[in-house]
């Protein structure tokens, strides 16, 4: 191929690249105008109507619903998501012999009470119609809810942190600048990390009565694309067990979705979504005050079920962390095969490449030495 | 821990034990510069330097925003013949396009997304990069690029609307989309073109030729195996 075919083939295949990426993000973005008041209805096997949502689903999602039945999504047709039933979840199931082992080392760093709670706002725009005629301003309503939960806590005696930081614009690089502030604040050695936001669905979906007052619902949401899914999972099991227990009905569900939401950065890192924008924010705020009452049960084991969240989060923690390893080892050792040209040119001593300068470093410090 | 540091200790283990040379050849670094920049990262990314204050907030992590600036540019520096500096300089520009395109079309909304922004950042730099020469340098110079050329337009508009600006150049220090990105998409580029590039049995004619100006420019080839894959 002469070089000036070779420009050509590659300008194409540039512009190919760039048309299909444009196509696909004009997709997605009106695919995302489209979902803000409309809902997605996930469907069971028979056909059933399970429940909607605002949030749009992949193939793969888990959804644990209200009555901890948990549902993952097996084919999407338009705003029909067609999901299995998988079970129903013991939230804080009792630990197994291997487990123990994991949480005893894990129970190693231990925690304190004094450590902080961080709140901060990746979508610090969001808003709250009815209360603000808006759903989109510059400090967003969600500050609000954020402040809420921050002086609940701190009237139980707890130490929180609400990051003022803006994120604005609600774009794309939103979770990259918030994971600018979630870096800041682990220098202040915090416990959990809760980012407060709000769904954009209608009223009816997230509008509930707890303790004879009107409250939105909260959906926990966890990425699943880190390393830390299985921790925070368990972290969202035990706060919504909790919730059960003392406030039946305030949370609407866990979903465990694509992405990461700076998730990756530590074990108790939680994404809630406080009612939709055609919520009020008086009900946000109640729904905040419910919430802030077994935060601390959770984050700081001050009751048994807490306790027992805890340890199932360190044995999960603890097993992630040695499958990071194994998977590591068997990623290098993928890589190092291709490199050195297969398995024959792994063990070859004249190999050129990875492993081949190591040995070959090694067998020159050697020689030197035997002189 | 946090998925940059991970991603970092890992790099380190491996440069320390000799396994990435390959990589680092075609990086044209040496061992020793490759980990005396992941200490500066590690020692750096507790620095902020700032910039400006008020309305308009700018800091500088030494870590997560200007060591890898710098390495990008030291990179770029050591690229021998005008047509890597054009395409190094191409694929970068072009990455920071694509993603300021994505990051206002696309809002990585919970349960909207298929991927997580960090890793598209880092998809979108190994893929521009890869296309334009086969670069694993350029993708390195296009994840770190790239990112910061999204600051900086975040910069810009602030600017043209007049609203408050909070930026942090590299903020998140180790674990920040600048460092993620930069590595991630040499891995992806390094490891799609191995297996290309083995599947495939060796070079074609036209990357043979820009070998032997390389060569002829005085930098000795990186390897032995006659791939000049950068």
């Amino acid at each position: 191929m002469s070089r000036k075919e070779s420009f050509r083939v590659k300008f194409i295949l540039i512009v190919t690249f760039f048309l299909i990426l444009v196509s696909w993000t004009l997709c997605v973005y009106a695919e995302n105008e489209l979902d803000i008041d409309s809902h997605f209805s996930i469907v069971d096997e028979e056909g059933k109507s399970i429940f909607s949502t605002a949030l749009t689903l992949s193939i793969g999602d888990v959804f644990i619903d209200e009555d901890n039945r948990s549902y993952e999504v097996m084919r999407l047709d338009e705003h029909t998501a067609y999901a299995r039933f998988t079970g129903i979840v013991d939230l804080v199931p009792k630990e197994s012999s291997l487990q123990k082992i994991f949480s005893y080392i894990s129970a190693f760093w231990g925690r304190r009470s004094e450590q902080p709670i961080v709140i901060y706002h990746t979508h610090s725009d969001e808003s709250y119609v009815p209360t603000s005629g808006i759903d989109s301003k510059y400090w967003g309503d969600v500050y609000q809810v954020g402040k809420m939960l921050k002086n609940e806590l701190e009237r139980q005696g707890y130490n929180v942190i609400h990051a003022l930081e803006n994120h604005n614009p609600h774009d794309g690089a939103a979770y990259e600048r918030s994971r600018r502030t979630v870096a800041k604040y682990l220098k202040d050695n915090p416990i959990a990390f809760i980012d407060v936001h709000r769904d954009a669905v209608s009223r009816e979906v997230y509008s509930t009565v707890v303790n004879n007052q009107p409250v939105t619902k909260i959906a926990l949401i966890i990425g699943r694309q880190n390393q830390n899914k299985e921790s925070n999972m368990q972290f969202a099991k035990s706060l919504k067990n909790e919730t059960d227990t003392n406030h039946p009905g305030l949370i609407k569900g866990i979903l465990l979705a694509n992405g990461n939401y700076n998730q990756d950065v530590g074990p108790r890192m939680i994404l809630l979504e406080v009612g939709a924008h055609t919520n009020t924010l008086e009900e946000a705020e109640r729904a905040a005050t419910f919430f802030s009452s077994i935060i601390p049960s959770v984050v700081y084991g001050t009751t048994s079920t807490g306790q027992r969240g805890i340890k199932r989060e360190g044995s999960n923690a603890a097993r992630t962390a040695l499958w990071v390893i194994v998977l590591g080892v068997i990623g290098v050792g993928f890589y190092i095969a291709i490199n050195s040209g297969g398995l024959k040119g792994l063990i070859s001593k004249d190999m050129t490449s990875s492993l081949g300068a190591w040995f070959r470093r090694r067998k020159k410090n050697s020689n030197e030495k035997e002189k | 821990m946090p998925f940059g540091i991970i991603l970092l200790l890992v790099l380190a283990a491996l440069i320390f034990f000799g396994l990435l040379q390959t990589v680092l050849d075609r990086m044209r670094l040496t061992d020793t510069e490759a980990l005396a920049f992941i200490g500066a990262m590690i020692i750096g990314s507790f620095i902020d330097i700032p910039i400006s204050s008020g309305a308009t907030s700018i800091t500088l992590n030494i870590g997560g925003g200007l060591i890898p600036v710098v390495l990008a540019i030291y990179i770029l520096t050591r690229s021998k013949t005008p047509s890597e500096w054009g395409r190094a300089i191409t694929s970068a520009i072009g990455t920071g396009v694509i993603l300021f395109f994505l990051v206002k079309t696309f809002t990585f909304e919970e349960g909207h997304t298929i991927i997580d922004p960090q890793y598209i950042f880092a998809l979108v730099a190994a893929s521009l990069a890869y296309i334009l020469g086969r670069s694993r340098r350029s993708a390195f110079i296009g994840g770190i690029v790239g990112v910061l050329l999204l600051d900086v337009a975040y910069l810009i508009e602030g600017l043209i609307r007049r609203s408050p600006i909070q930026l942090h150049i590299g903020g998140a220090g180790l674990f920040d989309a600048m460092i993620i990105s930069g590595v991630l998409a040499v891995i992806i580029a390094e490891v799609v073109g191995e297996i290309r590039e083995s599947a495939q049995g060796g070079s074609s004619k036209e990357e043979d030729r820009e070998l032997t100006v390389t060569i002829s420019d005085g930098f000795i080839g990186h390897d032995e195996k006659g791939d000049n894959s950068e």
